[in-house]
């Protein structure tokens, strides 16, 4: 069960995603009443989201008790949204799909190399920053020479210039430095 | 009928456009990538290709979008038919049969199965589109608010209740999204609400950035966390893909059956493709004559719901045309991208642009053409897609999402709640919660808000208002049937998980989930 989060047979995934929902609910109702509830004839702004707010706690205690009653060594399964099996399961499948073992850095390393972007994709520009962010991906996700993720990166921001900027004249910021 | 024929020759006409023909091609292309690869569905392509939108204007996002939509539903059985490995939740079925076709080196034969019925189901689906779209628009002329409030309610529940997994949490999902979408302008009062004083909140939560992140980057993010390993893949060869006349002679019925069964389902609320293919093989495998052939290689296996699933996909668009309700989360992308061209479809659509529905009614026909001749000779070309590395396609996404989101508003405050959206996204899926009843809410949020207040308001309190509208009643007691039925099925499955002696827990042994 390495990896998979299990405590005692409660589901931590469950127990943290569950339980903080439930205080944002709490916090989400507060923030409504303060709107105002108005009357049922002349229902105010926090009328609905205070509708919400008490069906999103009562749903989330619900996933809170379901999860403390799962059976001890049960696993949370992933949600399966559209792709059939998207998801790693316990163990590689038949077909080599690969193991559930999440690899929580290249996650963190990705997201930085993206966040570049809002960082200072207005003082550098756009489209080099982006193709900077994607060389820094691809190493983050295993390229293994430099000179493949540059390419990489740099006929991204290459192809985003022709499609966007040329054909779809979407206004992509420049930069201070006056680049793409 | 006359006027119907004649207005889908004008639909027809407007492919003198070349711009279109090359949408409805992309469109069809990258909808057979995404079916066919790993990680992305239709859902993340819409969603990363939803910052576009603007750029295409109306009818070529819908075009776009319905390419894609169908494409991705042939992708989805080309990998379960060589397989077994589901390209989409819709095609679970089809691996049943297809891919025991091809162990028995039947593999070329099912793919043509699966593309003729696909096609035929298209065809058929169109056609009920066509018909039932503009009844389906005047009698929602007359619906009132209860109607739309019960609709809405329906669309959401069953979507909790039928979708598999946790309903508990497909509804903690729902409510998440109608949260979200509280947050800018009341659509009753006018008055800002949970803006916290900030100017960027005044609008709102941007729907594109919500829908990148929790799908695009989200499903992005499950693949780069993942190890990777190849799939070595043999498609047919071109010569290898005649069926035999017997295989024909029992595909064809069922493929009728199917199309039918799909066309229906498809019109309801909820999680329409997946049910209507798992609906399609029980009623193949019920009026077979060889019913223990099923699971072995049953050519019905293939066409049945193969062609259910390509219906229900055409028919998703009724409703949303005709009463502007998406019952998907696939249809709620198509939703917002109409919206975002100023389009509000509903009850007045087809008599106020007629010139679009009769477009996209004509680039779905097309759409399913070009899938048929393009799906069957390129299969290996298709297939070869899997040997690409997630790490190196993601990164693409990832990038895609980044421009496609900062072009809807030239903002970065989106951008950055985009990938905070993907990586919620990510770890809420981890935890068992799906992303599409989140989307679904999110764009069903205004309609709900604004029926049930103005419910409120004009019933004054009084339960007999409600009470006393046919449709409305007719919509919630299926909506109490489904959840009851969906209940009940639950506490079953869970006395049964309970009563069954399990294996004693052992370090080295991981336990199946629950």
């Amino acid at each position: 069960m390495r990896g998979t989060g299990l405590v005692r047979g409660i589901a931590k995934p469950d127990v943290i995603a569950g339980g903080s929902l439930l205080v944002l609910g709490l916090l989400y109702g507060a923030l409504a009443l303060d709107e105002g509830l108005g009357t049922m004839a002349d229902s105010g702004a926090g009328f609905f989201p205070f509708v919400v707010a008490l069906v999103l706690v009562a749903a989330s205690a619900v996933v809170l008790l379901q999860s403390r009653r799962r059976t001890p060594g049960g696993l949370t399964p992933p949600a399966d949204d559209e792709k059939a099996g998207a998801e790693g399961d316990a163990e590689g499948d038949a077909e080599g799909e690969g193991d559930g073992e999440v690899r929580w850095w290249r996650i963190a390393g990705v997201l930085a190399a993206a966040l570049l972007v809002p960082a200072v994709g207005d003082t550098v520009g756009m489209i080099t920053t982006l193709a900077i962010s994607l060389v820094l991906m691809a190493k983050v996700m295993g390229v293994s020479r430099w000179s493949s993720a540059v390419i990489f990166g740099f006929s991204f921001g290459a192809a985003t210039w022709l499609v966007f900027v040329r054909w779809l004249a979407v206004p992509l910021p420049a930069g201070m430095l006056g680049l793409f | 009928m006359g006027d119907a024929i004649d207005n889908l020759g004008a639909g027809f006409a407007a492919f003198a456009d070349p711009a279109y023909v090359i949408l409805a091609l992309v469109g069809v292309v990258l909808g057979t990538m995404v079916g066919v690869l790993p990680g992305i569905g239709p859902i993340g392509a819409m969603s990363v290709l939803l910052g576009m939108t603007t750029q295409l204007g109306p009818t070529g996002s819908l075009i776009l979008f319905a390419g894609i939509y169908f494409g991705s539903t042939y992708g989805g059985s080309t990998t379960s038919i060589l397989l077994n490995v589901p390209g989409e939740a819709s095609s679970v079925v089809t691996a049943l049969d297809g891919h025991e076709m091809t162990k028995r080196g039947r593999a070329g034969p099912a793919l043509t199965i699966a593309a003729l019925s696909s096609f035929l189901a298209g065809t058929i689906a169109i056609f009920g589109l066509m018909m039932s779209a503009p009844w389906l628009s005047g009698m929602a002329v007359k619906l009132g608010p209860p109607e739309y409030l019960a609709l809405c309610v329906a669309g959401l529940l069953l979507l909790a209740a039928l979708a598999g997994g946790s309903a508990a949490k497909a509804i903690v999902m729902i409510c998440a999204g109608l949260a979200i979408g509280t947050v800018g302008i009341d659509p009753a009062g006018g008055d800002l609400r949970f803006t916290m004083g900030s100017p960027t909140l005044a609008e709102g939560f941007s729907f594109i950035a919500l829908v990148m992140g929790a799908f695009g980057v989200a499903e992005a993010l499950t693949m780069v966390g993942r190890r990777w390993r190849p799939k070595p893949v043999k498609a047919p060869r071109l010569r290898e893909l005649l069926p035999s006349r017997q295989e024909s002679r029992q595909a064809a019925p069922a493929a009728v059956r199917g199309s039918v069964i799909g066309f229906l389902l498809g019109l309801v609320p909820g999680p329409a493709a997946v049910l209507s293919t798992f609906a399609s093989y029980v009623v193949e495998r019920k009026i077979s004559r060889n019913p223990d052939k099923f699971g072995k290689g049953a050519v019905q296996g293939v066409s049945g719901p193969e062609a259910a699933n390509n219906a229900a996909a055409g028919a998703a668009f009724v409703p949303l045309l005709a009463l502007g309700i998406p019952f998907a989360p696939t249809m709620a992308l198509v939703l917002a991208a109409l919206l975002l061209n100023g389009i509000v479809p509903g009850p007045t659509f087809v008599e106020d642009q007629p010139d679009l529905f009769w477009t996209v009614i004509a680039a779905m026909y097309i759409a399913n053409l070009m899938l048929l001749v393009l799906n069957l000779p390129l299969v290996g070309l298709f297939t070869r897609l899997l040997s690409i590395p997630p790490q190196t396609l993601m990164p693409l996404v990832i990038g895609l999402c980044v421009v496609g989101v900062y072009a809807e508003n030239n903002s970065m405050f989106d951008v950055v709640v985009m990938l905070v959206a993907g990586l919620l996204g990510f770890m809420l899926r981890r935890a068992g919660f799906s992303m599409a009843p989140f989307v679904l809410a999110v764009v069903l949020q205004p309609t709900l808000e604004v029926s049930l207040r103005q419910t409120l308001a004009f019933s004054d309190g009084n339960p007999g208002y409600v009470l006393g509208r046919p449709v409305t009643m007719v919509i919630l007691g299926l909506v109490v049937l489904a959840v009851i039925v969906s209940a009940r099925r639950a506490l079953l499955a869970g006395k049964a998980t309970r009563q069954r002696p399990g294996p004693v827990p052992d370090e080295r042994t991981p336990t199946p989930g629950a």
